[in-house]
């Protein structure tokens, strides 16, 4: 790129509007007094209380064992795997309580995508690691899976590059793509909410930038919420930003407010890189 | 690869385009008002000041916010800051011009019948400059930037034939007195411009080379 003020606009006429103001989101997650407990004696979350606005990113941050993740994985009920676990509070989406025991957790999942860490393709054909979840559900008309497969791989960014073999298995892909595969694996099934814990830790960065695009992309249909350990990567991609510390939300705000203007020290020191 | 907020240093140039825009046009219109003893085109100038203010705090406020989220590097990096700069020497060039206007309103009320050469000598060059360093900055133009000091020099030697001028003036048609003691001041706001006009270059000089030239000897070269 060119690092001159010649860009479209000295020639007048041609110059960018100024971004019109964003009607605030409605609340669409939202965290009530939530602790959580391992071996039900080791509290990891304490009293927790912050809401997450329908399609934005929100970011947690936090050094390692600051509960960010286990408050991802809340979400989604993925801590339910984990015998002794117990937690107090709530967490409802849309109003209603994701610990509603008339609630089926496949259908919770359902409305949820989550993408890991370390991309983990199935060990199948890059179409079928998308109809999977449609399969297993008894879906199995070909002109539907084909356009879930299409949509699925457009929404992810990945549909150029891999529309011409869509039959080879998912492994040989590079780590960006399979990441990619897995986000559109994620968003096969139309879900809500997208919960992403440290999707590009293990990319180069260029495979982050083409996720961080994406997300970025993404959010005009999902409510993203992202576990990041990289402050830059939060700092961009994030419209507001949760910082954690040994288990306590020490601030919320918007991600400009976080990083240009944080009002808690400790949060200052977090992004700061004096801390954590 | 261009990233999802690439748009925001499009943004930001765009901001300094208007402003620089906006700068020239206002030194422009001071001096026309001058020349005129037109009142009511100082008053404009004064009032569309406003408008450069502005511009200023948005573009800090754009900077500061691309370099707390984006983290920018390199180029990205010098444009930033060169637009943080460039940004603060365009707002001076409009407080010259309102103050070049504040004076012709004044003048307009007393005095009007006034030799004005040796501020149209000290003028057209001046406005040469600016339009010449603007220009070098939106084309990024690092070569013809670097002969702006020169011409900097060149208005430095202009003002000071002006202040001995005004001063003899002064002595030998006392009535006078306050309109020359308006002149000797805008001659040095005109100077000022020039001044702002060099910085522009050298941020300019940053912005394409990378190279920071304040203070060397190429600064005094470029002079030469």
């Amino acid at each position: 790129m060119s690092h001159t003020f010649q860009q479209k606009a000295f020639k007048s006429g041609d110059r960018t509007a100024a971004p019109e103001p964003e009607s605030p989101q409605p609340d669409f997650i939202k965290v009530r007094d939530f602790s959580f407990y391992y071996d039900s004696t080791v509290q990891v979350l304490f009293d927790l209380n912050l809401d997450v606005p329908k399609q934005k990113v929100t970011a947690f941050i936090g050094p390692s064992g600051c509960g960010k993740s286990t408050l991802l994985r809340s979400i989604n009920r993925m801590n339910d795997l984990i015998d002794g676990i117990r937690h107090e509070g709530d967490i409802t989406i849309d109003g209603h309580s994701i610990f509603d025991p008339h609630l089926e957790v496949i259908s919770l999942r359902k409305r949820i995508g989550m993408v890991f860490q370390k991309s983990n393709p199935f060990p199948k054909s890059i179409y079928e690691n998308i109809v999977y979840s449609l399969r297993v559900a008894g879906r199995s008309k070909r002109s539907e899976l084909d356009e879930v497969v299409e949509r699925s791989l457009r929404g992810a960014a990945l549909w150029d590059e891999v529309k011409d073999r869509l039959k080879e298995s998912a492994f040989g892909l590079s780590g960006g793509q399979m990441q990619r595969l897995c986000i559109a694996r994620a968003i096969a099934n139309r879900p809500e909410i997208l919960l992403m814990d440290e999707p590009c830790s293990a990319l180069d960065p260029i495979a982050t930038g083409k996720i961080e695009d994406l997300i970025h992309e993404l959010k005009k249909e999902y409510t993203i919420v992202i576990v990041t350990h990289n402050m830059q990567q939060a700092a961009r991609v994030s419209d507001r930003t949760a910082f954690f510390y040994l288990g306590k939300l020490i601030e919320y705000n918007e991600t400009e407010d976080i990083f240009m203007n944080p009002k808690n020290p400790q949060t200052e020191a977090y992004v700061s890189g004096r801390f954590g | 690869m261009a990233r999802f907020f690439q748009t925001e240093l499009d943004e930001l140039r765009t901001k300094i385009v208007r402003m620089a825009e906006l700068s020239a046009a206002a030194a422009e219109n001071a001096l026309q008002s001058l020349y005129a003893f037109d009142a009511a085109a100082a008053r404009r100038v004064r009032e569309e000041d406003d408008a450069l203010d502005s511009l200023e705090v948005e573009i800090d406020a754009a900077a500061n916010r691309y370099i707390s989220l984006r983290a920018p590097v390199a180029g990205d990096m010098r444009l930033v800051t060169v637009a943080l700069k460039a940004s603060h020497e365009l707002e001076r060039i409009g407080d010259e011009a309102t103050s070049i206007a504040k004076r012709v309103l004044r003048m307009c009320r007393k005095e009007t019948d006034i030799d004005l050469s040796g501020i149209r000598r000290i003028g057209e060059p001046a406005l040469g400059l600016i339009r010449e360093s603007i220009d070098c900055l939106v084309q990024g133009d690092a070569k013809r930037a670097a002969a702006i000091p020169r011409g900097d020099k060149e208005i430095d030697e202009i003002h000071r034939a002006n202040y001995a001028d005004y001063i003899a003036r002064i002595g030998a048609e006392p009535a006078k007195a306050p309109a020359y003691i308006e002149l000797i001041f805008i001659s040095k706001s005109i100077e000022r411009i020039g001044d702002h006009a060099t910085n522009i270059a050298v941020e300019t000089i940053y912005l394409v080379d990378g190279e920071d030239i304040r203070h060397t000897d190429r600064t005094k070269r470029s002079m030469q």
